[in-house]
């Protein structure tokens, strides 16, 4: 047998004692639904309060409440009619 | 009248148009789209990161003062020309380059995502005209630097979408607007500004306020001259002017100086204005 079809065999016995070990192990250790060490469930919620974050969150402030002060040109003309879309911060 | 309604650029952008497709109208928000993609600062991969990675050179070519040449988009060379004019209008206080003091300030990426700690604040940015240089094609920025089109771009593109659409329609893009033509009853297209309604006919109108995008601590308005979030006893400034991009302009403006000489500086130049 030359030196490429030995490691071949080698190669391909590897992974067939591998295929039958690992199987060999899932099927020795079936899960165990009595076994120790498991948490046990929490019975009562416990609420935490939140501790301040590392970044500050976004604060959306409320607009001013005081009227805008308005200054119109003479052309500028106004309506009692409602505006379709309007000029705002984004 | 056909209208379309859709989210971008950060916020609800609104098209109206007499005498205009659904075809079109619908081009126009792809268009938005394909600009807004191109012109965000918060995809690593768009044209204007692109830029701004421009700005930071290999070590071996720490000898030098700019970062390389960048061939850029027609629209990009538009606008970076356009922000150069709105530096100068503006005496300075309109500066795309405060882009590294709003990063320290918190405001580092989308902002639905919330702010990120702050860091030390950066000197006040050099003048415009000394960090950023544009030519036919192309432009490059000083090492370092890294510019944010924000408002600029809106108002900007709010004015080339009227102009395309047709000659009787209403563009909004996430607050700045442009009204050309009529509208539908004739006499201008009604829209909100301050607490009234106008009646808009071939003119735009844009807000600048620190209410929005706020955190706490700061607010993405940064003031050139110090380069920190600005302190202004005005929080919100409407201003109508005959272009979307100028009454952008005039509204950053009006805030950063505040209302004793807001009303000043937009004398002779805005139609009208609405201080809070």
């Amino acid at each position: 047998m030359d030196r490429a079809a030995a490691l071949r065999a080698s190669a391909a016995l590897f992974a067939a004692a591998a295929f039958v070990g690992s199987g060999s192990y899932v099927v020795a250790h079936p899960k165990n639904g009595a076994a120790p060490l498991q948490p046990p469930a929490e019975t009562q919620l416990t609420l935490r309060t939140p501790a301040p974050s590392a970044t500050a969150l976004p604060v959306r402030t409320a607009h001013a409440t005081l009227p805008p002060r308005i200054t119109l040109a003479p052309g500028v003309q106004a309506t009692v009619l409602p505006g379709i879309t309007f000029t705002h911060v984004s | 009248m056909e209208s379309l309604k859709f989210t971008a650029l950060g916020g609800e952008c609104e098209l109206y148009g007499i005498d205009v497709s659904p075809a079109a109208l619908a081009e126009g928000e792809a268009w938005v789209r394909r600009m807004d993609k191109r012109l965000t600062r918060f995809n690593p991969w768009s044209e204007l990161s692109r830029f701004n990675d421009s700005a930071f050179t290999p070590r071996s070519e720490a000898g030098r003062r700019f970062g390389s040449w960048v061939a850029v988009s027609r629209e990009l060379e538009l606008l970076l020309r356009e922000s150069l004019r709105a530096y100068a209008e503006s005496n300075g206080l309109v500066h795309v380059g405060v882009l590294p003091a709003l990063r320290a300030a918190g405001y580092t990426r989308d902002f639905d995502a919330g702010p990120t700690a702050p860091t030390a604040a950066p000197p006040p940015p050099a003048p415009l005209p000394e960090l950023l240089e544009v030519r036919h094609g192309g432009a490059r920025l000083l090492k370092g630097a890294a510019i944010d089109l924000g408002g600029i771009a809106k108002g900007w593109m709010a004015d080339q979408l009227a102009e395309h659409l047709g000659t009787s329609v209403l563009v909004n893009l996430a607050g700045d607007l442009f009204a050309r033509g009529s509208g539908e009853n004739g006499e201008g297209w009604p829209v909100g500004f301050g607490d009234r309604t106008l009646l808009l006919k071939d003119m735009g109108a844009a807000t600048s306020g620190t209410t929005k995008r706020a955190w706490a601590g700061g607010h993405h308005l940064i003031d050139p001259r110090t380069g920190l979030p600005a302190e202004s006893d005005l929080s919100e400034v409407s201003v109508l002017a005959s272009t979307a991009t100028d009454a952008e302009i005039y509204a950053k403006v009006a805030l950063l100086l505040g209302s004793v000489d807001a009303p000043k500086w937009l004398e002779g130049r805005s139609q009208g204005w609405s201080l809070t």
